[in-house]
């Protein structure tokens, strides 16, 4: 009796504790739905994002450049983002690896904007630039990506060091923070491929943009769902995301085949 | 007028390039018409022949120079580079 009740007073603090409107948005939705919603968009997702990454790998693996380096491995990470989202759904109800696997999740997709940012950022600084502020400039700008890996876990490590359980909310708030960084970010390489576009001034290249303006609106739309825990704002977000990320693998796709085709007409010629 | 500064990548497409350009008719190429069309100093294009002779994109018979299959197929992947960092605004 006296150890069910012990029982029961535990189960009522994880219920408290794990409030299912704070951390992973897919909770929103319905919980008969959830689990196979969740598994096709992070199936869609995942697989979109391997193929940007793979497209990317093959041009960094042939050029050597090393700016290209940042999307391969961005677009790797954020494919593995969602991941362990749909991960932390999974195990929603686990008191330690739900909030887990959602920092791991925030932690990744922070990492994988800022190091696609980061190609757009060395492939348009000056070479030509010297002295001591672009210096300052440069290592500020290649710290944040580590800055951004080491908040994620050092605040919840400290949290869970200094209480027996996650404060969630304190926790959610933190997340809240990363993604208007994330929507910076988002915002820089949107000037930066607009700034192509405009330099080459060529209509084709507005797709680019598109697909980074989709994933800002991904994560305006997850701060919508943050604060009014809309189901419909999440959904959105879900679908500003897959149809972000397809329309960079059409592009990719686009590109690469109707080159294939101009080199078998030249041949053919 | 200074030239802009051009990347070994983009050297090695412009000269294969320039062989199968001139190829085309006579399926080698002259190393005169390569240095006019790549325009480079006839050291440097030699330089550059040598290497990628050594990397099997050209080889060289009398004096002239073909490209081989190896080298078609930098053409062709330099196409894809080019389109696709384009494309994505870099």
């Amino acid at each position: 009796m006296g150890a069910s009740l012990i029982l029961r007073g535990h189960e009522i603090i994880a219920m408290a504790v794990l409030d299912p409107n704070v951390l992973n948005p897919f909770v929103l939705v319905s919980p008969a739905v959830a689990p196979a919603l969740a598994a096709v968009i992070t199936a869609i997702s995942v697989s979109l994002s391997l193929m940007i990454s793979r497209y990317f790998f093959k041009s960094y693996t042939f050029s050597g450049f090393g700016y290209l380096l940042g999307l391969p491995v961005g677009f790797a990470f954020l494919g593995a983002s969602f991941l362990f989202e749909a991960s932390s759904l999974m195990y929603r109800a686990d008191p330690l690896l739900y909030p887990a696997f959602f920092w791991i999740q925030m932690l990744l997709q922070s990492e994988a904007l800022a190091l696609i940012a980061l190609s757009y950022y060395y492939k348009n600084s000056d070479a030509n630039e010297s002295g001591r502020k672009v210096r300052a400039r440069d290592v500020l700008v290649t710290a944040l990506p580590l800055a951004m890996v080491a908040i994620p876990f050092i605040v919840p490590t400290f949290a869970l060091a200094s209480q027996p359980y996650f404060n969630y909310a304190g926790l959610a708030d933190l997340s809240f923070y990363m993604r208007i960084f994330n929507m910076i970010v988002i915002g820089y390489i949107f000037k930066s491929t607009i700034a192509s576009l405009v330099r080459a001034a060529n209509v084709k290249l507005l797709y680019v943009p598109a697909a980074f303006a989709l994933l800002w609106l991904e994560q305006y739309s997850l701060i919508l769902a943050y604060f009014d825990n809309s189901a419909i704002a999440f959904i959105g977000s879900a679908a500003a995301r897959i149809a972000g990320l397809a329309l960079f693998v059409y592009i990719m796709h686009r590109v690469t085949s109707r080159r294939r085709i101009e080199i078998e007409a030249r041949k053919a010629a | 007028m200074r030239q802009e500064k051009r990347h070994k990548l983009q050297l090695f497409y412009e000269i294969l390039c320039a062989i199968e350009e001139d190829a085309a008719h006579n399926e080698v190429a002259k190393p005169t018409h390569v240095q006019h069309f790549t325009r480079l100093s006839y050291d440097k294009m030699m330089n550059h022949f040598d290497e990628l002779e050594e990397k099997g994109m050209i080889h060289r018979v009398s004096g002239l120079v073909a490209i081989t299959a190896k080298g078609k197929m930098f053409i062709e992947q330099y196409d894809q580079l080019t389109s696709l960092i384009e494309s994505a605004g870099l």
